[in-house]
């Protein structure tokens, strides 16, 4: 390090600590009252002077000032807010707990609501938005089944992949591009049922934050967003059940404390009877998929606590001998097929939070995680297997330095070992001459990174974050480094509104291969190579933020443009199901996305939800792809508009509500075709002409859903309520795909089928 | 819950129309190579994917296919100032007798149909030809244990040996099981649900080989004990090769239709489709024992 290196270092340090005037720290816990649960992202409030702290992830907060006597506000949305008079001649603890608001108590719950907005316009931090689970449950859902995926896919920014899919597209990304975590463990998977569930069981959740740019350094490896889930810590108080019943699936958690106050469990359980309830209607379809979380923490110290969490979910789908016989002719089938697959996630995290001192807080997590599948059939003398699994073993540090009001620093790093089996694939039978038998060794990749963030409030108007993540991948033959510098800057314009301005590099060194047109549980992860290099971003986005307190609303308007490079496509005509060398087949090319979106919320209030739209483009360029022409990615879905409403009529009926219009995917349509003989003369072949790539769209799904909740008297110890449902409540079409249908008087015609039309639902929730 | 899921089954909306341009029709050209110098090209027109579709389980009838067929055109070769004019021998098949193909020589096809007004171009160069240094075959049938289950499993496999020409070069290899060529053609194992008689044309490029000889082993599980096989051993152009590749990617299997993604052949025919390949073969007999 050179002299003037060392100088620039030590007037930042300078600028960045705290002044002289003697200054002690208020530091805590800010928890629910009645569960002991954390509250993420509260607020620590000095009203005389506005300064303020956050609460992190564990609902830790440290507010440093100067020696005097202060009236410090707790508050969180949806609890009362907590005000005390704190006399700060010394370093201070406290442990807060706020109480959960009625939801009609309208008035007590402005100021929390108030207090967040406020926090949102002046915070540097854009392109973020959390969600709770208690209005996640609220949203209208398809059979009545609460699915956290498919309400981000509400969300503006964030669009869906095929209709009634759990899969999200952000910002022009691809499916592969979105870091999903839970309890910091990476799910590979986040679907059952082909993708029209997601993994994650409402009732073991707690919230979820959505990044979709403007991204704080301690978070990387993927391009296009981040989806930060975490699960409940479990009842510090007492012991309380919970759970649901609906038409396809029932769940049921079970939580208490191991020592009152010191620490708590708990246990989620998910099973569909998707399969019962099939054949009541005589279609066999031995089918069903299953979840389990858990979860513990334990205080081992004033200064320790530690947390065990847990994932497993499995698909399970076992066919033995599975008649094909022709129903309208009731012949029996050549040979009966015999066909079983199994796929799941683990995830395990052990995290351990440590308070070195009041103002520097750290946590340090051990985790697993790890995706397989195995697929088995039998059918006409051939026989094939076909498995893979993606294994994650990592460790990661991450530290918060509260040193004053006005400066954070975020620091750390993270190592992650990654074994790929991307492909075990044995075969028997005339289908060998489709594959090789194969079961390649495992390959190992290691992901490393160290970052550093810097909060910086400037002056009373401007504030910014910095930060900078250096990341790198080593695989057999090669390191990949990264640097990645992040940046969001806010510049307040008054307490009521904002312009933001946001810039991050992203690098990610795993991709998903898969067939872009069906979604399979076939599709695997696979690390880059030696030829395969990381996918890298550039994101630049900017906002107008805008906090109407009349109506207790937010107003967000951003824009964003995102450069892409090393994307993976396939090869035109690549076979990704029983190829054994798929790498051969991945292209790598660049793309583009840039749009605009537009949120309107409302977070609390017998009114309450939200209004999002956007618009986007998102082009990408392969010189081996549509000739070389640069073409738009399939899901380059221009318009999506989506407004989501809940009233509470009383304190035993709500009504909640979903508008969503959403343009068309686009794919690429046979528009020809023309005969060509073999060249071994053996035959003539129809050989297809196609369109440019993804030149056409499918029609726009419109679609309103609808949900009525109906609970029991308050005052009953058994809380219980009725859920009905109406999913497409109009009917109306959600196209899927194109075919080609004959009729006598139109001959052949193309038509677009849609996922569902009009689903009921109905189910009941209790809590005990 | 039955009233339910019955009521579901009724409420799916009716599907939507979409309305897709069609690609324009234009000529198609196919060339073919019968022993070592019979040319063989046919000429039809391309027509929109709702005029047939194998998806409907349409099948393609005389008439449609008549129409399909381009038997008033004329297809002139052109190769160092001389134009030969090949008589149609029917069904859109015309033949070329009188042009002498030559390794290193460059040819040049036009075909104009009268009916539509169309012209089509396509060039060509005869490259020099491969000859087999070896070609030897074995047959092995054996059980195969899977799992808990045992199923037989047979193939034919062709040792094939020649030398490499200078150059990036580009081979292709065909298999006819000649002894029933006439009655039946080549059958296909697997009901006609996977194959279709791609297995028997195989594609080469001498990227995957060290050089010098070229040694390999083809495996094929079409052929049976006691056929006579043809096979001939070309010497393809890369555009050729580019197109065989391709169709070995994306033919008739099923996986790949279900699942694969567009695909957009090559073609060397400017204003159509379709492929003018030129290439001598060398013809070697096998019978399987």
């Amino acid at each position: 390090m050179n002299q003037r290196t060392l100088l620039y270092l030590l007037l930042w340090l300078g600028s960045i600590l705290p002044g002289s005037a003697q200054s002690f720290t208020l530091s805590g816990y800010l928890r629910d009252n009645t569960s002991g649960e954390a509250l993420v992202s509260g607020t620590v409030l000095e009203t005389a002077g506005r300064r303020g702290a956050y609460t992190n992830g564990y609902g830790f907060f440290s507010l440093t000032l100067p020696a005097g006597s202060y009236q410090v506000v707790f508050s969180y949305i949806g609890y009362l807010p907590d005000t005390q008079w704190v006399s700060l001649n010394t370093n201070r603890e406290l442990a807060i707990s706020l109480a959960p608001a009625n939801t009609l108590a309208e008035e007590v719950m402005i100021y929390a609501t108030q207090d967040a907005y406020s926090r949102e316009v002046g915070s540097a931090q854009m392109s973020q938005i959390t969600l709770g689970m208690k209005q996640l449950k609220m949203v209208p859902s398809l059979a009545g089944e609460p699915d956290l995926m498919k309400v981000i896919q509400l969300l503006p920014g964030i669009t869906k992949g095929g209709e009634g899919t759990t899969s999200i597209l952000v910002r022009g990304g691809d499916p592969d591009q979105n870091l999903i975590l839970l309890d910091e463990a990476v799910v590979y998977n986040v679907s059952h049922l082909f993708g029209f569930f997601s993994v994650f069981n409402p009732d073991a959740l707690k919230d979820l934050t959505v990044l979709k740019g403007g991204f704080p350094a301690q978070y990387g490896g993927r391009l296009s967003s981040v989806l930060d889930i975490t699960m409940n810590e479990g009842n510090l108080q007492r012991y309380h059940l919970k759970g649901g019943i609906g038409l396809l699936s029932s769940r049921l958690t079970f939580e208490g404390p191991i020592v009152k106050d010191k620490g708590s469990f708990s246990l989620s359980g998910r099973r569909t009877y998707i399969d019962q309830v099939l054949r009541l209607v005589g279609v066999p379809v031995p089918y069903y998929f299953y979840d389990f979380n858990a979860k513990a923490n334990y205080q081992l110290s004033s200064n320790d606590r530690l947390y065990l969490s847990a994932y497993l979910g499995n698909d399970v789908l076992y066919a033995p001998e599975l008649d094909l016989s022709n129903d309208s002719t009731g012949e029996p089938a050549v040979a009966p097929l015999d066909f079983g697959f199994q796929l799941g996630n683990v995830t395990t995290t052990l995290r351990w939070n440590h308070l070195f001192s009041q103002r520097l807080f750290s946590n340090t997590s051990l985790i697993f995680t790890r995706f397989q599948y195995n697929i088995r059939g039998q059918f006409l003398g051939n026989e094939i297997f076909v498995g893979s699994e993606v294994m994650d073993v990592g460790v990661k540090s991450d530290l918060g330095y509260y040193l004053s009001p006005e400066h954070t620093l975020r620091f750390g790093a993270q190592g992650i070992v990654h074994q790929f089996r991307p492909n075990v694939i044995s075969a028997a039978g005339d289908i060998s001459q489709l594959t090789q038998n194969r079961e390649v060794a495992p390959i190992l990749a290691t992901e490393l990174a160290m970052y550093a963030q810097h909060e910086w409030q400037m002056a009373e108007d401007w504030k910014v974050h910095y930060g900078l993540r250096l990341s790198g991948a080593a695989v057999p033959g090669k390191f990949y480094p990264a640097v990645e510098p992040r940046l969001s800057v806010v510049y307040t314009l008054s307490d009521r509104h904002s312009l933001k301005f946001g810039y991050a590099a992203m690098t990610q060194y795993l991709h998903l291969v898969s067939s872009s047109t069906v979604a399979l549980p076939t599709d695997l992860w696979y690390p880059v190579t030696e030829q395969i290099k990381p996918q890298r971003a550039h994101q630049v986005a900017g906002s107008y933020t805008l906090h109407l307190p009349k109506i207790r609303s937010l107003i967000t308007v951003e824009s964003y443009y995102k450069a892409m490079n090393n994307l993976t496509e396939y090869r035109e005509g690549a076979n990704l199901i029983l190829n054994n060398n798929f790498a051969s087949e991945l292209l790598q090319g660049s793309g583009e996305a840039y749009g605009f979106e537009f949120l309107f919320k409302r977070d609390e209030g017998r009114l309450n939800g939200w209004i999002g739209y956007t618009l986007a483009y998102s082009r990408r360029f392969f010189d081996e792809l549509n000739g070389g022409v640069p073409f738009w990615a399939k899901y380059d879905r221009r318009h999506d508009l989506s407004v989501v409403l809940v009233f509470q009529i009383n304190q035993r009926l709500s009504v909640s509500g979903v508008y969503s219009y959403l343009s068309g995917p686009r794919f690429t349509p046979q528009i020809g075709q023309y005969l060509s003989p073999t060249p071994g003369l053996d035959g003539v072949e129809l050989i297809p002409i196609f369109a440019p790539r993804n030149s056409v769209r499918l029609s726009p799904a419109n679609r309103v859903d609808v949900n009525f909740v109906l609970r029991n008297k308050p005052t009953k110890r058994l809380k219980s309520e009725w859920a009905f449902g109406v999913y497409n409540l109009f009917n109306a079409p959600t196209p899927i795909r194109v075919n080609i249908n004959y009729s006598a008087e139109r001959g052949l015609y193309y038509t677009q089928p849609s996922f569902l039309g009009r689903v009921l639902s109905v189910a009941w929730n209790f809590e005990l | 819950m039955l009233g339910l899921l019955s009521a579901l089954e009724g409420c799916i909306p009716e599907p939507v129309d979409i309305d897709i341009p069609q690609a324009e029709s234009r000529l198609v050209v196919a060339s073919q190579m019968v022993l070592d110098q019979l040319l063989l090209v046919q000429v039809s027109r391309s027509f929109g994917a709702l005029e047939f579709s194998a998806e409907e389980g349409d099948t393609i009838g005389d008439s449609f296919l008549d129409s399909l067929l381009v038997t008033r055109g004329r297809v002139v070769l052109l190769s160092q100032g001389q134009a030969d004019t090949l008589p149609h021998l029917g069904n859109g098949i015309y033949l070329s007798i009188n042009t002498e193909l030559l390794p290193g020589q460059s040819y040049r096809l036009s075909v104009f149909d009268s009916a539509s007004g169309q012209q089509v171009f396509a060039e060509s160069e005869v490259l020099p030809v491969a000859e087999w240094t070896s070609l030897d075959h074995a047959w092995d049938a054996r059980s195969l244990t899977l799992g808990d289950s045992t199923v037989m499993d047979s193939v034919l496999s062709l040792f094939v040996e020649w030398e490499d020409l200078p150059g990036e070069s580009y081979y292709m290899i065909n298999a006819y099981r000649f002894s029933q060529l006439d009655s039946q053609g080549v059958s296909n194992s697997f009901g006609g649900l996977i194959g279709g008689g791609i297995p028997n044309t195989y594609s080469l490029s001498d990227k995957l080989y060290a050089g010098g000889t070229i040694r390999d082993t083809l495996l094929n599980r079409s052929f049976r004990q006691g056929d006579t096989l043809a096979v001939a051993l070309s010497h393809i152009s890369p555009l050729y090769y580019q197109y065989l590749t391709t169709r070995q990617r994306s033919g008739t299997n099923i996986f790949v239709t279900l699942l694969g993604e567009p695909v957009s052949y090559p073609s060397n025919v400017e204003g159509g489709y379709g492929m003018f390949s030129l290439h001598l073969p060398q013809l070697r007999f096998v019978v399987v024992k």
